[in-house]
């Protein structure tokens, strides 16, 4: 009796199991016991793997939850904190440079004293805040400063030296020429037949010869005539920017090689014909010796002599470093405004 | 008379009471049962061995390529910085997983021709992706393990290179 309610009761608690409803040999007791205890042993053991390999899977998916996030992540601000601080520094030492040629400096030591001052401090407020802002040690400190001459005439006049020459050098085999602007004044400059008897600015670098025919047109206007090409002003007045090579917008090609670059020093700087023009002008050239700028034909620095020359700073070149939590970068920035782009530096 | 009780001869074969009968039918019928049970759960773990043995390599190949486009942005940004003069010196540190669905796993920088490449590279199962780059500088081939990776530029060289293990 015992046996049979055995048998019955699992029948009575069907679990839909297939082999269960094939069985036809219900009364057979002691064949079917062991076949059921076999049979849940193997979807036991089949499901325990089953979970296990979902677990697996989980873990696999999470890792890939993982991998997308540290996608999305990528480099930080580090590397571009560390960009950006050079190019400040960079467009920082630009700025002082362009502020010192303001003043008229009467020594060199003054003006590299000014210079390296200016730096140093913007260097320790930048270091500050950096610092507070970002956790990082950014760095510039100036490595070494150019002597330079600015060269100027800031009252319209003749293109002559101080002592009355039409034709005359400014500069001798000078390290570098920057920031050289004009302005011509059509109204007391003549029109020759021939441009070469015309103002011309003359550069030499290397073995290359530049020169530019400056003349006022029929209608008052000035002309830039460089090797056939020209440019016309569209005022009495022209602005000439002569690292540029630009007048009012329009490009002309002066002091470049054949390529583009600026032609590689030193260079001589010269007016001819400085009576048949009148005007302004402004230069800074780097002093590789002191007998670099002809000194005879102009001022002396604080005198009101013109043209006149005093004491600038011609380029600075500055240590800068950033050290953040992914980055460690050092560098050097040169700074010379106004020079021709694709100089080659000379150091 | 017999014949009458069982009402057919079907009937006498069918009913469970001939033991002869019985005892073949089964025997048979629990080797089936067996059979086909085996058969269904062998069939079910052999195809979810098979899923996540395809999910992993699947996710390795992900992760592979993650820290391949991370490594080479981290060479193209030190590329960015060092090209600004020729005597800079720039690292960037990347922190990658240890291990890819753990899997360890190693970083190269190759060039091919005029090509270069990041080639992340697991041993088992072996998965390689290889992330393209292009550099100004010029770069010096490196494999190193995964993890702690260092893109570094050093003016003294003056290539590109991968390094590891802590700054």
């Amino acid at each position: 009796m015992s046996r049979t309610d055995r048998s019955d009761r699992p029948d009575s608690t069907d679990r839909s199991d297939r082999a269960e409803r094939l069985e036809w040999t219900g009364r057979s007791d002691r064949a079917d016991r062991p076949t059921r205890t076999d049979r849940a042993q193997l979807i036991l053991v089949g499901g325990v793997v089953v979970a296990f390999a979902l677990v697996a899977l989980v873990l696999l998916l999470n890792t890939a939850l993982f991998a997308e996030n540290v996608a999305t992540r990528g480099l930080g601000p580090g590397p571009d904190r560390a960009a950006d601080h050079a190019a400040f520094a960079d467009r920082a030492a630009g700025r002082v440079l362009r502020q010192e040629e303001r003043v008229e400096y009467v020594s060199w030591a003054d003006a590299e004293a000014n210079a390296t001052d200016g730096l140093r401090r913007i260097g320790a407020a930048v270091r500050t805040r950096e610092f507070s802002e970002h956790g990082a040690v950014a760095t510039m400190e100036p490595d070494a400063v150019r002597p330079g001459a600015a060269l100027v005439q800031n009252d319209t006049g003749g293109f002559r030296s101080a002592g009355g020459t039409a034709n005359w050098t400014l500069a001798d085999s000078t390290g570098g020429i920057r920031n050289y602007t004009m302005t011509v004044d059509a109204d007391g400059t003549s029109s020759p037949a021939n441009a070469t008897d015309a103002f011309t600015v003359r550069i030499e670098g290397g073995s290359e010869v530049w020169e530019a025919y400056v003349y006022a047109s029929g209608s008052g206007t000035v002309i830039v005539n460089v090797t056939g090409e020209t440019c016309e002003s569209d005022s009495s007045v022209a602005t000439v920017d002569w690292t540029r090579g630009t007048l009012d917008g329009c490009t002309f090609p002066f002091a470049t090689d054949g390529s583009g670059r600026a032609l590689s020093g030193p260079y001589d700087v010269a007016y001819l014909n400085g009576d048949e023009a009148e005007g302004t002008y402004h230069l800074v050239v780097r002093n590789r010796t002191t007998d670099d700028v002809e000194t005879q034909h102009f001022g002396d620095p604080g005198t009101a002599t013109l043209p006149r020359r005093y004491h600038t700073v011609y380029a600075v070149r500055l240590a800068v470093g950033y050290e953040g939590s992914s980055v460690d970068y050092d560098t050097h920035v040169r700074a010379a405004p106004g020079e021709p782009e694709n100089t080659s530096p000379a150091s | 008379m017999t014949r009458d009780d069982t009402g057919s001869s079907g009937r006498a074969f069918d009913r469970p009471g001939s033991p002869g009968d019985r005892g073949v039918s089964f025997t048979l019928g629990y080797v089936l049962t067996v059979a086909i049970a085996l058969v269904l759960v062998t069939g079910v773990l052999f195809t979810v061995g098979e899923v996540v043995r395809d999910e992993r390599d699947e996710v390795i190949r992900g992760e592979a390529a993650v820290v391949g486009d991370q490594t080479a942005a981290a060479v193209m940004a030190v590329d960015r910085l060092a090209g600004r003069d020729a005597g800079s010196n720039a690292t960037v540190s990347l922190d990658l997983p240890d291990r890819l669905a753990d899997q360890a796993y190693t970083v190269s920088l190759r060039t091919d021709g005029g090509d270069t490449f990041v080639v992340v590279r697991t041993r088992s199962p072996s998965v390689v992706v290889s992330t393209p780059l292009r550099t100004r500088l010029p770069v010096t081939e490196a494999t190193v393990a995964g993890s702690r990776v260092r893109a570094v530029y050093r003016g003294d060289d003056g290539t590109l290179t991968l390094r590891g293990g802590e700054r």
